[in-house]
């Protein structure tokens, strides 16, 4: 009986290994699936010769980025993803140029995957361009805010600019929503739903090459954590009709021109989920009211159903009138630019995320590339916001001045061309 | 979670006083003439542990012993290390604790059931507010902040078996409850429950005393958690973990509320002799399927996990007269592989599923032999010297962008325990253990990346750092009863134990207990 007992037992012990030996490792690679992209090149360039190119492929769930410098070797795992080329191209006339396209939220799957692109050349800005947003403020020591948002322009070239007639525009699309709009204009058009000019008979503000000019919500002197900011070049003033919310204003500063605002009361940019941009009006305030009003239909979809919705009440420019953009969106919440890549292939951010009450006293600021011989700082410009600013930095107005860096009156001791490189 | 208690108290007052009002009738004509002290010494016997994996089929439980045992007990537990081996299970735990355990025969019957209630607290957690870590990794939901958790956890458990000449069969449920917390920021709240339930059946094999059996199992388990910073100024950032270092970038920053929603399901067959003398062998396969979903994405299952399991005991149980002998083989082999699922453009906040990569995978394999060998030098002592070596293989990997960790090692160690009957109403006990896992082949893939926090790509390198060196385990135990009566006692144990590592790591832990025993 003892002898049969050990022949099952040891039945039973062969039969164990047997079954666990059959399960060994079998990693299984990720697989890859080609993808064509095709590139549209613009018209007035699509004869130059193109020296050199690059696909980049952000994977927006794990945001790693892939980069290929041919389009015969693309090959990519199953995901979404954030589509950018960039080539250097040869004109016919001998100038050399950058060219850019960008698609958003590109699906490959395990199927034939084609991408279309429509590149666009990258214009050399011969204009102001946005040094920095601070559109957040400070806060004083009972986290009441102080007002004190304002966009820095600069001079990049080596030539006078007027400010005169430049807008300041706030979009209507927000970075951390995506929809499909109904017409979708977005590839010609900028929507906005706040517009302010700078008044001037074009004579009027003139920029120095390597100086700035400073747009304010209020133009008013240091307060508690705040700096100031009388000094500034132009301020947003906004007549509100609503008796308890009323904006300042300084009269020893010039006022910009409304041209349109969403808002009942005062205008603020707080909201660190819009793209924030200047322009030149191609046509007079009156006739632009009169003629580029934006409407359209959207799908609203909840988890208790969709609903058809309509936007109104914001305003469309084209794009061509834009003369630089910068999206901007809470870092964790970001969903799609609202502007075409044309003007801005990435985006910025002072937020960490839609509640983060860290993103007072923080702001967005250009690139230094190098200072030139006459001394002036010269900013990066590649209509890339991602690429070209410094996410959530010291504003330049408080270094400038020592103010406080937080909500407990941390004077700032640092001073830097760019929120990151010190000034020597 | 006061609803939790107020369901909870009466089931598991009810299971414990229903079950312990049974046993004392029961005890008394089952196993009449057995008295406490000697009831305590059979139950402190090495022999009744060796074929533990066939009591997992609850037929088969109720020949695990052959006599009564119940105890009401208190105790407290504490842990703590010099430097964590993982950050994301924490630096140590201490929690005191109250249970209640009893197995009753009754002629051809056998009832047993539990309930434990445990209040502490796990300390040093890092990149890690998730519970029941060993359940839901890789994928917990983790800030940079962490520190200290509380937890309570509730559990009660039962079962029924019985037999006749030819069939035999049992079943068994449990439900255990958790509710871990923290009181500053950042805020997790974490309840777990976990359901499982067993049923089993046996055929005695012609008149000899094997018995042939099976079991199916299920269980269902589910983790609600929340995080809350109240600090408004404080660093809000979280982020979901995808294994090994890696996080869903998408979604970092977001889902603040989540949960783990699984089901596992099992089967076994087993072959145990009732007389507990002979050959024993059991296999046993499980799959536990989960899902972690996002609650404020309109319930977006961000990752799914697969985990199957086979394990395997076999082995011969000689009991004697004054010599026992028994040698067990254990072999298991399991494979968790975890699915990251992929969304396109959102509408609004409802994400369609685009797709789904199976990204992270752990094979882990696990086989040791142990050898127990006891003598009688007289009927009131035992001496127990149970050598044994044991190897395993974890393997862990991530497939896109490739990351690899590979542990595996070989353990030998040995446990000796001696106990004795003193005057018919004392039973001491005092066993001693000591273990060295020595490294046999160790690969560490984690290259760094510069888009992920540093801290969250150390705890693997730091976890490797350590267990890829020699590490030894050595552990004390005495425990001391004495019968008030023919059939009650009291008893106290304490037991300490120390895990050394390389570079000077060590981690302790100490557990005292007292008992009423009937």
């Amino acid at each position: 009986m003892k002898i049969a007992k050990l022949i099952v037992a040891a039945a039973l012990l062969g039969g164990m290994s047997g079954v666990l030996t059959s399960c060994s490792d079998n990693d299984t690679p990720v697989a890859y699936y080609p993808v064509n992209v095709s590139v549209n090149l613009p018209e007035e360039i699509a004869s130059a010769t193109i020296l050199d190119e690059e696909y980049q492929f952000k994977n927006v769930s794990t945001n790693e980025v892939k980069t290929f410098t041919s389009a015969s070797e693309i090959e990519l795992t199953e995901g979404l993803y954030d589509v950018t080329y960039t080539a250097h191209v040869r004109m016919e006339n001998g100038v050399e140029t950058t060219m850019r396209a960008m698609a958003q939220g590109v699906t490959i799957t395990s199927g034939d995957n084609e991408i279309n692109l429509t590149a666009y050349n990258t214009i050399e800005a011969d204009d102001l361009i946005i040094a920095e947003v601070f559109n957040t403020g400070t806060t004083n020591a009972t986290g009441g805010q102080n007002r004190d948002s304002y966009v820095k322009l600069y001079n990049n070239t080596d030539k006078v600019i007027y400010a005169d007639g430049l807008s300041l525009f706030e979009s209507d699309f927000s970075t951390i929503q995506k929809y499909d709009y109904d017409p979708d204009v977005m590839p010609t058009h900028v929507v906005v739903r706040t517009l302010f000019t700078v008044p001037g008979d074009g004579t009027q503000f003139p920029v120095q090459p390597g100086e700035y000019f400073l747009m304010v919500d209020r133009a008013n002197p240091a307060s508690e954590n705040s700096f100031d900011l009388t000094h500034a070049d132009v301020e947003w003033y906004d007549v509100s009709q609503v008796a308890s919310q009323q904006d300042t204003d300084n009269p020893d500063v010039p006022n910009m021109d409304k041209v349109y605002s969403y808002s009942r009361s005062i205008t603020i940019l707080d909201q660190s989920q819009r793209a924030f941009g200047i322009a030149r009006l191609g046509v007079p305030a009156d006739e632009f009211l009169e003629n580029y009003a934006y409407t359209a239909t959207y799908e609203l979809v909840t988890a208790a159903g969709s609903f058809s919705m309509t936007k109104k009440d914001c305003y469309m420019i084209p794009n061509e009138w834009v003369v630089d953009v910068v999206n901007m969106s809470p870092r964790d919440n970001y969903a799609w630019n609202v502007t075409s890549p044309a003007i801005d292939c990435g985006w910025s951010y002072v937020a960490q995320n839609s509640s983060d009450k860290t993103r007072f006293f923080k702001s967005v600021r250009r690139k230094m590339l190098y200072v030139n011989e006459a001394g002036n700082p010269v900013l990066k410009d590649t209509n890339n916001s991602t690429e070209d600013f410094n996410a959530r930095v010291t504003p330049s107005e408080i270094e400038l001045q020592g103010t406080a860096i937080d909500a407990d009156g941390t004077l700032c001791t640092t001073r830097t061309y760019d929120g990151v490189t010190p000034v020597k | 979670m006061r609803n939790l208690i107020r369901y909870l108290s009466p089931a598991t007052l009810a299971l414990t006083v229903s079950v312990s009002a049974f046993g004392h009738e029961a005890d008394t004509l089952a196993v009449a003439g057995d008295m406490i002290i000697e009831r305590i010494a059979r139950h402190e016997d090495m022999m009744r542990g060796m074929a533990w994996r066939s009591y997992a089929n609850p037929a088969v439980r109720q020949w695990e012993q052959d006599y009564g045992y119940s105890a009401l007990s208190g105790g407290y537990g504490y842990s703590g290390s010099n430097r964590a081996v993982d950050v994301s299970r924490g630096t140590g735990e201490s929690a005191w604790r109250v249970a209640a355990d009893s197995y009753i025969k009754h002629k051809t019957s056998t009832l047993w059931g539990s309930a434990g209630y445990s209040n502490g607290r796990q300390r040093g957690i890092r990149w890690n507010e998730s519970s029941d870590a060993d359940l839901v990794y890789p994928y917990f939901t983790a800030d940079s902040i962490g520190g200290d958790m509380r937890m309570e956890t509730y559990s009660f458990a039962g079962g029924y078996a019985d037999h006749n000449d030819r069939w035999a069969w049992g079943v068994s449920a449990g439900y255990r409850a958790g509710l871990y917390y923290r009181a500053v920021d950042p805020r997790p709240r974490n309840t777990t429950g976990c359901l499982d339930i067993a049923a089993g059946g046996a055929l005695r094999l012609g008149r000899s005393d094997y018995q042939a059996a099976v079991s199916v199992s299920f269980r269902k388990y589910k983790q609600s958690c929340d995080i809350e910073f109240v600090n408004e100024l404080s660093d809000n950032s979280i982020w979901h973990l995808t294994g090994l270092g890696t996080h869903y970038e998408r979604f970092a920053g977001s889902g603040y509320s989540h949960y783990y929603n699984g089901l596992q399901w099992g089967a076994g067959v087993n072959l145990f002799p009732s007389s507990r003398s002979g050959a024993v062998a059991s296999v046993q396969f499980s799959s536990f399927n989960f899902d972690h979903i996002l609650t404020g994405f309109n319930r977006l299952p961000l990752q799914s996990v697969t985990d199957s399991r086979v394990s395997a005991q076999a082995g011969w149980l000689a009991p004697g007269a004054s010599h026992d002998f028994a040698v067990t083989a254990d072999l298991s082999h399991r494979r968790r592989t975890g699915s990251e699922n992929i969304f396109g453009d959102p509408s609004g906040n409802v994400y369609p599923q685009i797709g789904s990569l199976a990204l992270y995978s752990h094979t882990l394999t696990e086989a040791s032999l142990n050898v127990l060998w006891q003598w009688r030098p007289e009927s009131e002592s035992l001496l127990s010297v149970k050598p044994g070596v044991g190897w395993s293989r974890s393997d862990e990997s991530y497939a896109d962008p490739r990351r690899r960790v590979l542990l595996s090692a070989v353990t030998p160690g040995v446990t000796v325990k001696g106990s004795r009957i003193f005057g018919g109403k004392w039973h001491a006990s005092l066993s001693a253990e000591i273990a060295c896992a020595l490294p046999v082949d160790n690969i560490c893939e984690l290259p760094y990346d510069k888009n992920i926090p540093a801290g969250m790509q150390a705890v693997d390198i730091n976890r490797y750092d350590i267990l890829s060196k020699t590490n030894t385990l050595a552990g004390v135990n005495v425990a001391l009863s004495r019968a008030l009566n023919g059939r009650y006692a009291i008893g106290v144990s304490a037991g300490y134990f120390r895990h050394g590592y390389a570079d000077g790591v060590h981690s302790d832990r100490v557990d005292v207990s007292a008992s009423f025993i009937f």
